[in-house]
C-alpha cells in the first residue's frame, strides 16, 4: 500500500514535468505573435512552414522576416538561456548544498562580463565580444577551482571553492569597473553598460549557432549523471561512503554548469536572478530529487525568460533591459510563492 | 553472508603529519559489534574517518579477509563497509524513500540511475527496521530517532559486510537510543560486523561483543567488553570516579545485567564541586 503512494508522487512529478513542457511549447508559439509588429497564428505557421519546408506562403515579406529572422532566434535564445541558467543554478545549489547559491557563485558571470567589456573597450569585432565573454567566464571558474585545489587538500573543498569564487568574482568585478572608468564615456561606456544589463534584442541565427554546442555539451552529462547529485547534497564524506568518486563527480558538474553559464552570459549578458529562483520554484513543484528537479528547472527557466523577454520587447517602444526585468517580475512572484507555501504549510 | 574478518594492523592516522591515532590494531568478525569509547578529542572520529578512507592512513593496513581495502576504489569499498553518520539535517527536504534509495548508488549503473529493484529493496529495509511508515515522509521533518533509522537503512542498501556507526545514539532520547541499539543487535545477528562509537559505556554492556576505550597515552587495546570496560580504564580515560556493578535482573535471559555509574560524590570527596576540579 505504501508503495502506491510513492509511485503516485513520482508519477505526479512526471505529470508536472509534462505539463511544464506543454506550457513551454505554448508560450514558444505565442511568443512569435507578440511584439511591435503583430503576426496572427496562421501567419506564424505559414511563415515558419515556408522557411522550414519551402511551403507556399501568402504572408507579406515583412511578416516572414519578422518571424524567421527576428523572432525565431530571439525566442529560441530566451528559452535556451533561461533553461541553461536555471539548470546551472540547480546544479550549483545541489553541489554546494546551499539553496542561496546562484550560477555566478564561482565567478562565471563576472569573468564573462569582464571578457565582454574588454572586447568592447578594444573595439574588437562583434563576434569577439561573445567569444571573449565565454572564454573569460570559464577562465574565472577555472581559477576558483585551482585555488580550491591548492588550498583544500581534500578537506573543506566546498567552502574553499566558494571562497575561491568570491575572490575571482571580486577581482573581475573590479576589472570591469576599471574598464568602465577608462572607457570613452560617449561611445564605449554606454555600450559596456548596456551589454552588462543583459539583452536578447540583437540575437541572430548565427548567435544561436554559437550558443548551441556549449549548451549541448553542458547538458548531456547532466542529463545522465543528475541523480548522483542527490548524494552530494548529503556531504562529501557520506557521498564517498556511498561509493562515489566525489572529486571527479564535482569537477564534471562544475565543468557542465560553467559551460551553461558562460555560454548564456556570452549571448545575453548578465541576467541575474533566473538561476537563483527558478530552481526554488522547481523544487516547490517536484521536490528536491534531481531526477525531476533538473528537467523541471530547464522547462521553468525557459518559460520564465521567454515571458520576461516578451514583456521586455512589447511593454514600451524602447526595450527594457532583461537583467532589470527578471528582478522586477521575478522578485514579487518569488515572494508570492514563499507566501503561498507558508500558508499551505501552516 | 559468510563469515568475514576485518583486520586493522598498526594503523596510524592524523592531519598534517601529526598522528592523532597511533598503533591501532583489532580484528572484527561478521556478526560482532565493537564499541569505541573514549573522551572527546581522543581521536575516535579521526580513527573512523581513516578506516572509512576519508583521510589517508599514515601507516598500517586495513584488510578484509586478508585483502587490503582499497579506498581509492569507492564502489568496492562501499560494498564492504557502510557508513552511518551522526544524525544531521541536509539542506534540501528529500523524501525518506529517496534518501534510502541513494544508498544503492554504488550498485547502480552510473548513467541510468538506481534500478527498479532498488526501490523495492528500500521499502523492505524500512519495514525491517520497523519504520516502513516513514517512506513518504520528508526526511527533514521526522524525528532524530527516525532519521537514524533512515540512515541505517541507507547504509544497508549498499549491502555491506561491515557497518561503521558514528555515535548512533547521539541526540536521541532514552527510548530511541535503545531502539537504535536493538537494531544494532539485530544487524549483528544477521551477520553484519558493526563498529560504533558511543559516549555511554553502558551501551557496550548492552549490545557489544568487543570494546576499546581510547585514552591519551595508553595503548589501543580491543578485547571483550567485560575485560575492557572496567572501573580502572574508565577512570583513567575520563578522569572521573566510576563504579561498574552487576545487578540481578530476573527478567533478563542472563539473569544479570552489568552497568556502569559515574560517581558525582564519593566518601573522599562528598561535594561534587571538588570532583569537577
Amino acid at each position: 500500500m505504501g508503495r502506491k503512494v510513492g509511485t503516485r508522487s513520482r508519477r505526479q512529478g512526471m505529470a508536472a514535468i509534462a505539463a511544464a513542457a506543454v506550457v513551454l511549447a505554448t508560450l514558444f508559439f505565442v511568443s512569435f505573435m507578440i511584439g511591435q509588429f503583430p503576426v496572427d497564428p496562421t501567419g506564424v505557421v505559414s511563415a515558419l512552414g515556408a522557411q522550414l519546408f519551402g511551403l507556399p506562403c501568402e504572408e507579406s515579406a515583412m511578416a516572414q522576416t519578422v518571424v524567421w529572422k527576428v523572432r525565431l532566434p530571439r525566442v529560441c535564445a530566451a528559452v535556451l538561456v533561461g533553461a541553461a541558467l536555471s539548470v546551472a543554478g540547480a546544479v550549483y545549489q545541489g553541489l554546494f548544498r546551499n539553496p542561496m547559491v546562484s550560477p555566478d557563485i564561482l565567478g562565471a558571470s563576472s569573468g564573462a562580463g569582464f571578457g565582454a567589456a574588454l572586447a568592447i573597450l578594444l573595439s574588437l569585432p562583434y563576434v569577439f565580444i561573445q567569444v571573449n565573454a565565454f572564454v573569460f567566464g570559464i577562465v574565472a571558474v577555472a581559477l576558483a577551482y585551482l585555488m580550491c585545489r591548492c588550498v583544500s587538500q581534500g578537506k573543506d573543498a566546498v567552502l574553499m571553492l566558494i571562497l575561491g569564487g568570491m575572490i575571482v568574482s571580486t577581482l573581475f568585478s573590479s576589472f570591469i569597473t576599471l574598464i568602465k572608468y577608462v572607457a570613452d564615456p560617449d561611445s564605449k561606456l554606454p555600450e559596456i553598460t548596456y551589454w552588462l544589463m543583459g539583452s536578447l534584442s540583437t540575437v541572430s541565427l548565427r548567435d544561436l549557432a554559437f550558443l548551441l554546442p556549449p549548451l549541448l555539451i553542458g547538458l548531456a552529462p547532466l542529463a545522465f549523471l543528475r541523480w548522483q547529485l542527490n548524494a552530494l547534497a548529503f556531504g562529501d564524506e557520506e557521498a564517498q561512503a556511498m561509493g562515489l568518486n566525489v572529486n571527479r563527480l564535482r569537477a564534471v558538474f562544475i565543468f557542465c554548469a560553467t559551460l551553461l553559464t558562460s555560454a548564456s552570459v556570452a549571448i545575453a549578458g548578465m541576467i541575474g536572478w533566473v538561476g537563483l529562483i527558478i530552481p526554488h520554484m522547481a523544487r516547490f513543484i517536484v521536490g528536491p530529487n534531481c531526477k525531476e528537479l533538473i528537467p523541471m528547472s530547464f522547462l521553468l527557466g525557459g518559460c520564465f525568460l521567454l515571458v520576461v523577454d516578451n514583456v521586455a520587447r512589447s511593454l514600451f517602444t524602447v526595450e527594457v533591459p532583461l537583467g532589470i526585468l527578471t528582478s522586477v517580475i521575478g522578485a514579487p512572484f518569488f515572494f508570492y510563492l514563499l507566501f503561498k507555501r507558508k500558508r499551505e504549510g501552516a | 553472508m559468510g563469515g568475514m574478518r576485518m583486520e586493522a594492523r598498526e594503523v596510524r592516522a592524523g592531519y598534517r603529519g601529526r598522528d592523532v591515532v597511533r598503533d591501532v590494531s583489532f580484528t572484527l568478525d561478521s556478526g560482532e559489534v565493537l564499541c569505541l569509547l573514549g573522551p572527546n578529542g581522543v581521536g575516535k572520529t579521526t580513527l573512523f574517518k581513516s578506516l572509512l578512507g576519508f583521510i589517508p592512513l599514515t601507516a598500517g593496513s586495513l584488510t578484509v579477509d586478508g585483502r587490503p581495502v582499497n579506498h581509492r576504489d569507492r564502489k568496492a569499498t562501499a560494498s564492504l563497509i557502510g557508513y552511518v553518520p551522526q544524525v544531521h539535517e541536509p539542506p534540501f527536504p528529500f523524501v525518506v524513500h529517496d534518501v534510502v534509495v541513494m544508498g544503492s548508488i554504488s550498485r547502480a549503473d552510473p548513467l541510468s540511475g538506481p534500478p527498479r529493484r532498488a526501490f523495492e529493496e528500500a521499502d523492505s529495509l524500512l519495514e525491517l527496521l520497523g519504520v516502513g511508515y516513514l517512506r513518504d515522509r520528508v526526511y527533514t521533518e521526522i524525528s532524530g530517532g527516525e532519521r537514524q533509522m533512515v540512515l541505517i537503512a541507507r547504509a544497508l542498501m549498499q549491502n555491506p559486510s561491515f557497518l561503521m556507526m558514528d555515535e548512533p545514539t547521539s541526540n536521541l532520547d532514552f527510548g530511541n537510543q535503545m531502539r537504535v541499539l536493538a537494531q544494532v543487535c539485530a544487524l549483528a545477528r544477521r551477520g553484519v560486523g558493526v563498529i560504533m562509537t558511543s559516549h555511554f559505556p553502558d551501551h557496550a554492556f548492552l549490545c557489544c561483543d568487543k570494546a576499546a576505550v581510547m585514552s591519551r597515552g595508553e595503548p589501543f587495546r580491543v578485547a571483550s567488553v567485560d575485560e575492557i570496560v572496567t572501573e580502572g580504564t574508565l577512570e583513567r580515560a575520563y578522569g572521573i570516579p566510576v563504579k561498574v556493578a552487576s545487578i540481578d535482573v530476573p527478567e533478563h535471559p542472563d539473569g544479570r545485567v552489568t552497568t556502569c555509574v559515574p560517581l558525582l560524590k564519593t566518601k573522599e570527596r562528598p561535594c561534587p564541586c571538588e570532583a569537577a576540579g
